[in-house]
């Protein structure tokens, strides 16, 4: 199945740990919308394939009017059928939630919300530069869950320095009171070109160790599946079968179409992307052109990525459908690296598909880097 | 012959050599100003970038001065001790020497001893005060320095500076006014030294060679004396910018031969060259058959490169036939080999080459020197040039190690620093002479391997950069010696493995398995690394398992981003070597060279 992504690139303010690419010039939002809406009919016969979900990521997509949204959807549902669609998500900041936002996307046909919480202390929300406070967020649930909007994912962030008194279990709690359908637990990092960064490069703020982040990282595994919930990718945790099934697409390496400025597009074997830079992407598409980047995969790149994702899921790689993209003297060293990887007890093997041992998922990208090939 | 100057340069690194060379050249019209680039006599990248002379390199010069032509022969020698045997060649070829002592900086350790091998060899030294245009300049303090030093006057001082050109008229004045003019016979039978050789990849192996008797002709057949080999002279020529190329060299005459050798080994540096119809009767004396002091093993990082290995090492001889090689095998890096290196800047440069000219990225393990091993039974001696080799300790009766003199020159506030290094290093304080009131000779006998370690970046942070250092092979002495092993993941590595005094062992031991578990990258299991000395265990550090190495989101916008990045940090890996199932990066195998 196939997703389509819209990147809505505008906050209010800068998170002191985010390096996606958002404006906080917000006078540019309507005219942004058109330029979407623009890039949609430009790019309609990309929308011939068998599509499933639609996601409005950002930035922070509830700074849309509703009016705004509903423009880019019907422009959107000219092309593709919407009867196929199962999942419309947008992701939520707490302080934009009101009654009258939520019925308005519910009348739009969203039926997911992804909510910015990050943690429910306030004192690490006002580190960290959120806009919001943590009685917000939970209020922003409670509103939600009583519209009837059930399909709700919560973002959180642990592994955070500086807090060694984080009561995570406690937050947690709080949050499982509500019982989300979905949790994506996200360790922070540090980006070079964000605020964080910044103090990183000054040696006043270092990540935490790794021993400490895989503490976090049992303490948050074992309480969520005590409860219920299927940790089906190393962020990503599911209640009543709620998996995201627009970031399954991903991992599954299907087509998507990225929409707005820095998005990515795929459809094998071609990834491609837009500009990063709101105003250059206005000005193409109001020339009524879109100029974008993009890498063509060899089979060793699409051999890199199957492991790659495949490792951070469940789900895990099916290695002989990976195998025959690469040649027959590297299969036989990828094999080997393989089976040490198993005796060390990293990666479990059940026929063909091979997957990380979920207490080796901190490890994935290391595992990675030893199965990959180089060009 | 009595318009020929043959002259080289003695100073002290940094102290402005080369710069004055070019001011020669340029006013000499040797080199236009448009051709002219800083630096111009080193030519290799590796010598400009690090502004050391790694070859002697020859250039004639036109002068006229006084309404007479002259041909100025300047000989430019490589400045580091690794060379000095180079040096003593070049400094034979002449009758003259420049001695270039920095004006703000004073004499150095190297200038003296290369100074002492001039006066030894009967040249005439001419003073030059460089670097008087620089604010810290101290002439009156320096110029005493120099007068102490030779016992010349103080008018033979020339003040100069190869940045402003002051003092370049002079200088050229001097060696023609100074230097005697050579002596030789033209009628005599021809005997001309080789102080260098080159290779072309067109030409061959070119010889550069100073005519002390006879003549030599092109085309004639001509007879290496040392080695024994005979060749005909294909051309002959002088060294200008470029070779230029001339029917006959008379006795004086400094020039070049290309005769069809191919082999850089079989062109000696102080062997005499002669005809085979007229040859002298015996050769040039102070002939040495270099021999290298520090070995090392040199192995491919990717084992599949061995043979790759083999041709670039055997077109870098050609280059440098000081460098001498043989195979090996080690359990640990399986084929490479062993090398021997005239000191451990020779083997940096060796290891630089192989790199930059040859795209040859290698592991070099722990350097070594050259040990006797006298066993018990009947006092048999083998040489050990790898410490893997060394015989089962119980056989061993003793072992001999080299010995070197080796004087530092410092200032006074750092006598008591130096000194303490030096003990430290086994070393014992010879000799103590005030140069000046504020600059100190100190004379140490210590073993060679001290200085294969750590000792010239010690030296350097113990006198904050004010000491100088120079030294001499003297005897073999008898020492406490034993093998310090190293384990990895309870594998022992051959190649980390060093011969050490017993005294330092556990100290090194724990310092090398600290430095190890610094440059080791952490990995998916746990790796003990440890020090033994036979069966036992004397240091231990354990490199701990990696718990974490991902980052949280891959998302449609992050997919093509990580695995570019993943992909980049595995090639940046291929520098390292896979040791059982540890891989160790480049770097690890030389950590015993910088303990701190
Ligand atoms: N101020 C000043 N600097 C000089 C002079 N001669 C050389 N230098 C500088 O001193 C450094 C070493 O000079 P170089 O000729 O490479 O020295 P070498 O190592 O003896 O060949 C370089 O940075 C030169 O630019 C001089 O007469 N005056
Ligand atoms: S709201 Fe989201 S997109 Fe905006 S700065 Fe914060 S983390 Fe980044
Ligand atoms: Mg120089």
């Amino acid at each position: 199945m196939s997703g389509i992504y819209i990147h809505i690139p505008f906050c209010t303010k800068a998170c002191h740990y985010c390096d996606f690419h958002f404006s906080t010039k917000l006078s540019n939002k309507s005219t942004l919308t058109n330029a979407i809406c623009e890039e949609i009919k430009l790019r309609k016969k990309e929308f011939s394939g068998a599509f499933n979900s639609i996601y409005f990521g950002g930035g922070t997509p509830s700074l849309l009017t509703l009016r705004e949204l509903e423009k880019i959807m019907n422009q959107i549902f000219i092309y593709v059928d919407s009867s196929q669609i199962q999942e419309v998500t947008i992701e939520v900041n707490p302080e934009d939630i009101t009654v009258e936002l939520l019925r308005g996307y519910q009348k739009l046909g969203i039926n997911r919300l992804s909510i910015g919480v990050q943690s429910l202390d306030d004192k690490i929300l006002s580190w960290m530069n959120r806009n919001h406070s943590s009685k917000k967020a939970i209020t922003a649930i409670n509103k939600a869950q009583e519209l009837g909007i059930e399909n709700i994912s919560v973002d959180f962030i642990y592994g955070v320095p500086n807090f060694p008194k984080r009561n995570i279990s406690n937050e947690l709690h709080q949050l499982l009171n509500n019982s989300p359908f979905h949790i994506s637990c996200y360790h922070f990092t540090i980006e070079e070109k964000t605020y964080f960064g910044w103090l990183k490069k000054q040696e006043k703020l270092a990540e935490l160790t790794d021993l400490k982040s895989e503490e976090e990282f049992k303490l948050i595994t074992q309480t969520l599946e005590q409860k219920g919930y299927d940790h089906y990718e190393i962020s990503n945790f599911s209640l009543n079968g709620k998996a995201s099934k627009h970031n399954t697409n991903y991992w599954k390496r299907q087509q998507y179409v990225g929409l707005g400025p820095s998005a990515h597009s795929y459809n094998y074997p071609i990834r491609k992307w837009n500009i990063s830079n709101n105003a250059a992407y206005i000005k193409q598409l109001q020339q009524g052109k879109l100029n974008q980047e993009q890498e063509k995969l060899s089979s060793i790149d699409h051999f890199n990525e199957l492991i790659m994702l495949g490792l951070r899921t469940k789900e895990g790689v099916n290695i002989e459908e990976a195998l025959p993209l690469i040649e027959s003297n590297q299969q036989d060293k990828i094999k080997l690296k393989i089976q040490e990887f198993i005796d060390d007890k990293f990666l479990a093997k059940e026929g063909p598909i091979i997957s990380l041992r979920k207490e080796k998922w901190l490890l994935s990208e290391y595992v990675s880097r030893e199965l990959f090939i180089l060009n | 012959m009595k318009n020929i100057r043959n002259f080289c340069i003695i100073a002290h690194i940094d102290h402005g050599k080369s710069t004055l060379a070019d001011r020669l050249l340029q006013t000499t019209g040797t080199i236009s100003d448009r051709e002219m680039k800083e630096q111009a006599l080193d030519d290799m990248d590796l010598e400009r970038e690090r502004g050391i002379t790694i070859k002697s390199h020859a250039i004639q010069m036109d002068y006229t001065f006084n309404g007479e032509d002259y041909k100025l022969n300047l000989i430019d020698t490589p400045g580091h001790v690794d060379f000095s045997y180079e040096v003593s060649r070049s400094i034979a070829a002449c009758e003259g020497a420049l001695l270039i002592v920095d004006a703000s900086q004073g004499i150095e350790a190297q200038t003296i001893s290369n100074l002492y091998l001039a006066i030894e060899n009967d040249l005439e030294i001419i003073p030059v005060l460089n670097k008087m245009d620089l604010p810290g300049a101290m002439p009156e303090e320096v110029t005493d320095q120099i007068i102490d030093l030779i016992g010349c006057s103080v008018d033979d001082v020339i003040p100069a500076s190869g940045k402003t050109g002051l003092g370049v008229d002079n200088i050229l004045e001097a060696i023609i006014e100074k230097i005697p003019a050579p002596k030789g016979q033209d009628n005599a039978p021809l005997e001309a030294m080789i102080f260098d050789s080159v290779f072309n990849p067109f030409r061959g192996i070119i010889a550069y060679f100073r005519v002390f008797n006879g003549v030599i002709k092109k085309g004639q057949q001509v007879k290496f004396f040392n080695t024994g080999k005979t060749y005909d002279a294909d051309e002959i020529g002088v060294l200008k910018m470029d070779l230029d190329p001339k029917k006959e060299l008379a006795s004086g005459d400094v020039g070049y031969i290309i005769s069809g050798i191919k082999k850089a080994n079989e062109v000696k540096v102080g062997d005499t060259i002669t005809t085979m119809t007229n040859p002298c009767e015996s050769a040039i004396r102070g002939f040495e058959d270099v021999k290298p002091m520090v070995f090392a093993g040199i192995y491919p990082v990717d084992t599949e490169d061995y043979e790759e290995l083999r041709a670039s090492m055997e077109k870098l001889q050609l280059n440098d036939a000081s460098l001498v090689f043989e195979p090996e095998s080690s359990a640990a890096l399986g084929f490479g080999f062993r090398c021997g290196f005239l000191g451990m800047l020779h083997m940096e440069i060796i290891q630089e080459r192989l790199e930059r000219e040859f795209n040859m990225t290698v592991i070099t393990t722990v350097p070594n020197v050259s040990y006797r091993i006298y066993m018990k039974k009947d006092l048999e001696e083998i040489i050990v040039n790898n410490p893997s080799e060394l015989p089962e300790p119980s056989k061993i009766d003793w072992i001999e190690e080299p010995y070197i003199k080796a004087q530092v020159i410092t200032k006074s506030e750092f006598v008591g620093a130096v000194m303490n290094l030096c003990i430290e290093k086994r070393g014992e304080l010879t000799n103590q002479v005030y140069l000046t009131q504020d600059r100190v000779e100190l004379s140490f006998l210590m073993p060679l391997s001290e200085i294969v370690f750590d000792f010239y970046d010690r030296l350097k942070s113990v006198s904050r950069g004010y000491a100088s250092f120079d030294y001499s092979p003297t005897d073999y002495k008898k020492s406490d010696l034993i093998k310090l092993d190293i384990l990895l993941n309870a594998e022992q590595v051959d190649a980390l493995s060093a011969l050490v005094h017993r005294s330092n062992a556990f100290t090194l031991g724990k310092k090398i398995c600290l430095k190890l578990k610094e440059l080791i990258p952490r990995q998916q299991f746990e790796i003990p690394v440890q020090a033994a000395i036979g069966a036992k265990i004397v240091a231990r550090e354990t490199i701990k398992a990696l718990r974490k190495d991902v980052t949280a989101k891959c998302y449609g916008g992050d997919i093509t981003r990580k695995r570019k990045l993943l992909e980049k940090q595995k090639a940046g890996k291929k520098r390292m070597r896979q040791v059982g199932r540890v891989e160790v990066p480049q770097e690890a195998f030389l950590a015993v060279l910088k303990l701190d």
